[in-house]
């Protein structure tokens, strides 16, 4: 089973949507209308099925609008803001939730992907680093 | 008005503390014990909500604010009616920064009376959730909980 087939299985679950097709594309809050009691019930299933760190702030983009508000008075460029504080989503990701913002909430399920990826390799890294260290050292 | 005077007049029970003792606390697990006489499930499932939140207060260091959001799948008994000493049981299933899910269970004997998955949500402290107040008052009821004697409780 591939992440995006595990968060369907989740979200239909949580959300209660057996009907609804679930793509990259869909949005979490516009479309599926995922309030936060369900965000969190995803957090806790997230971290549970993939054995990831969850930080709810960070993979439901809870902080885009003060990133944006903070690079603005900061008189920062956003996209590189953006990119320096939520460095789970491509520079493309971003450009399209700059345009798209305005629509209301953006999460995609599309983002929960790249997060859950994004910190799984950083588990993968640190196990092999942790076992790289473990290794008996030859004297 | 203090938020802690306001929860004994809404419940009518003093500090609405429904736990007897915590025995045991470890990272993903905590044992509590609480002994009812003939009153209703609901007060068990209350207690075992109280138990998974303080786990959680243990956890953060009574640092942050914790409550229920959600319970799922969750068996009662069937008469309805729990009387005796029973020992409740919360394990740490899985977390997020901001959310903990326990599977929470109260048994008498053998047998399980009341099983459930709790969801919780975790806040900071703020201007509503007075820290000063009530980190103090957590922190004095888990520490009486764990105490043998309750004499300075």
């Amino acid at each position: 089973m591939d992440i995006l087939e595990e968060i369907t299985e989740i979200l239909t679950e949580i959300l209660d949507i057996e009907n609804h097709i679930i793509t990259p594309e869909t949005y979490l809050i516009r479309e599926l209308e995922a309030e936060s009691i369900d965000l969190l019930e995803l957090a806790v299933a997230i971290n549970s099925r993939f054995n990831i760190d969850v930080n709810d702030d960070e993979i439901f983009l809870r902080k885009l609008r003060d990133y944006i508000t903070e690079a603005e008075l900061q008189n920062k460029d956003i996209l590189q803001y953006l990119a320096e504080n939520l460095s789970f989503l491509s520079r493309k990701r971003l450009e399209e939730i700059i345009e798209d913002r305005k629509g209301g909430p953006t999460l995609k399920v599309k983002d929960l992907i790249s997060y859950i990826g994004n910190r799984s390799r950083l588990s993968v890294y640190g196990s092999r680093f942790f076992i790289e260290l473990c290794k008996p050292k030859a004297f | 008005m203090n938020i802690i005077n306001r929860i004994e007049i809404n419940s009518e029970m003093e500090d609405f503390v429904l736990l007897d003792k915590i025995l045991e606390t470890a990272n993903r697990t905590i044992i509590g014990e609480k002994r009812y006489f003939n009153e209703p499930f609901y007060l068990g499932i209350e207690s075992l909500a109280q138990l998974g939140a303080y786990h959680i207060r243990f956890l953060a260091g009574f640092e942050i604010h914790a409550f229920l959001l959600k319970i799922n799948q969750c068996t009662i008994p069937a008469n309805h009616i729990l009387n005796g000493s029973y020992l409740l049981k919360g394990t740490l299933v899985s977390q997020s920064k901001s959310a903990f899910c326990y599977a929470l269970q109260a048994g008498k004997g053998n047998k399980v009376q009341i099983e459930g998955e709790f969801l919780y949500a975790t806040i900071d402290y703020d201007r509503m959730l007075n820290k000063k107040i009530l980190q103090t008052h957590y922190r004095k009821v888990f520490s009486c909980l764990q105490r043998e004697s309750k004499t300075d409780c």
